[in-house]
């Protein structure tokens, strides 16, 4: 399964990018990098046909991943991926907003390495249904109440 | 960089100025008591041809043109307010923004540093030597506290210019102590140090904002931890005092002299301590830790017998349903409640 999940990884900081990305493809995930909100859309709907995960980081050149997350919920093709927010803001408005968006996940570099956000990624694909875009959203609490204490 | 705080977050409309402020003060005049001589008194016949109009056209005119002239430059100054105001809003906003792209540009490097580090020191590149690793341990403990520092000074600029944001609720302190015990106790095994919890059962219900709880007590434990040799301990307790509850961290630690006592929460304060290796701290946590233990209501101090007899550090936050727990909740009602469980 896991092998089959696409991951869709927005992120404008190419070293960034390549740490998350390595750490992604190591494990076995065919991973597709967007440098910019709109790219990250574009990688989405060519991807259509696979099951497919977004991690967006929110301050991106084009397009937040604010605004990426809400296009990728309004949209009925779209819909389905699991969204998770992957970024340095640790602002508790900001997770709660996220995950008010859609979001299954909001997780900040600062609490977690490259291979946990690895590992949470396995939880995630793990629940994911192995039909592209019809599996239900697992349940990932992200621990709201702790962004922001240690933000 | 993309402002996008700016595409989800609206700035509160600036509300149309002052509605009809030119005619205050004449509302005033009438309220305050003092009649015109003009206006007539009871039983006296109406002297409507008597009224300055009809006495004196010229002055009439001259009248008109006068209020006029003050209700133009009234508004004019009111419009020169409300662009004041927009001003300071945007000067404002702009602020904020500046902060958190700031904190934004300075964490993404360390980001990768700390990230890259990370992944080598998990043998994700393969093997490395212990030498390789106790200097990536080093340099990885170096980009930590550089992160802790940013975070600290973005906390600093919030609490001080009243930024900050307090998510207020009930709080059930045993549990959650018995949390952070839980997550601490692994920290105090590695430096081989026992962490102690004792706290009644029946301990009353704060009303704080859990996420800056932790915080205050996640830097007490911290300073304890860097503080206390090999051997020692340090113990979490809480109990309520009148309309408050009390949580102190006692640790057997190097201690603090009594003149620099006074000096810990100032912002780097410069206390000769023993050194354990590696202890070192940002030198704002404690400033912090005042501040928003302030802003929450409540008190916080630090107690030591002197050098090597261990140190107490406390704070005190309003009980539930206290007069002051009623006070803070007036304060920060504006702020957006956490609904998350």
């Amino acid at each position: 399964m896991k092998k089959e999940l696409v991951i869709v990884l927005a992120e404008d900081e190419p070293t960034t990018s390549r740490l998350y990305s390595d750490a992604l493809r190591r494990v076995g995930y065919e991973v597709e990098v967007a440098f910019d909100g709109e790219e990250a859309i574009q990688k989405l709907e060519d991807t259509k046909e696979k099951p497919t995960l977004a991690i967006l980081d929110i301050l991106m050149p084009k397009m937040s991943g604010f605004d990426v997350l809400k296009y990728i919920k309004q949209n009925p093709k779209l819909q389905r991926v699991p969204v998770v927010m992957l970024t340095n803001v640790a602002e508790r408005e900001d997770a709660e907003y996220a995950l008010e968006l859609g979001a299954v996940l909001y997780l900040t570099k600062i609490q977690y390495g490259p291979k946990e956000i690895v590992d949470k990624i396995g939880e995630i694909a793990a629940g994911y249904s192995s039909k592209p875009r019809d599996g239900a959203v697992p349940e990932v609490k992200t621990r709201v109440k702790d962004i922001g204490a240690r933000g | 960089m993309e402002n996008y705080a700016s595409s989800r977050r609206k700035t509160p409309p600036v509300r149309p100025g002052p509605p009809r402020l030119a005619s205050a003060p004449r509302r005033e005049a009438k309220s305050n008591g003092v009649r015109s001589s003009a206006k007539p008194r009871h039983g006296e016949p109406k002297a409507e041809k008597n009224s300055p109009a009809e006495l004196c056209p010229n002055c009439a005119k001259a009248l008109r043109d006068a209020e006029a002239r003050l209700e133009f430059e009234v508004s004019q100054r009111t419009n020169e307010l409300e662009t004041e105001i927009t001003h300071l809003r945007e000067a404002s906003h702009a602020k904020d923004e500046f902060i958190r792209i700031t904190n934004h540009e300075l964490r993404t490097p360390l980001d990768v540093i700390r990230g890259n580090i990370d992944m080598v020191l998990k043998g994700e590149t393969g093997e490395i030597s212990a030498r390789t690793k106790e200097y990536l341990a080093d340099a990885l403990l170096g980009a930590d506290r550089l992160t802790k520092l940013v975070n600290d000074m973005l906390d600093i600029s919030r609490v001080e210019t009243g930024r900050m944001k307090f998510f207020l609720e009930n709080i059930e302190l045993v549990k959650f102590l018995e949390t952070i015990h839980t997550e601490f106790v692994p920290l105090a095994k590695h430096k081989h140090l026992t962490l102690y919890l004792t706290c009644p059962d029946d301990l009353p219900l704060v009303f704080s904002d859990r996420g800056r709880i932790f915080q205050v007590i996640d830097n007490f434990l911290g300073n304890s931890l860097k503080f206390t040799p090999e051997g020692g301990s340090i113990t979490i307790s809480a109990k309520a005092d009148d309309s408050m509850v009390v949580v102190s961290v006692r640790d057997t630690g190097t201690g603090i002299r009594e003149e620099d006592q006074k000096k810990l929460f100032k912002r780097f304060p410069q206390i000769e301590t023993p050194m354990i290796e590696g202890a070192k701290g940002t030198g704002l946590g404690l400033y912090l830790t005042k501040h928003i233990v302030e802003k929450l209501g409540g008190r916080i101090w630090a107690e030591s017998p002197g050098l090597g007899k261990g140190a107490t550090f406390s704070f005190a936050l309003p009980r539930a349903g206290s007069s002051e727990a009623e006070s803070l909740r007036r304060l920060y009602s504006s702020d957006v409640p956490l609904n998350a469980s």
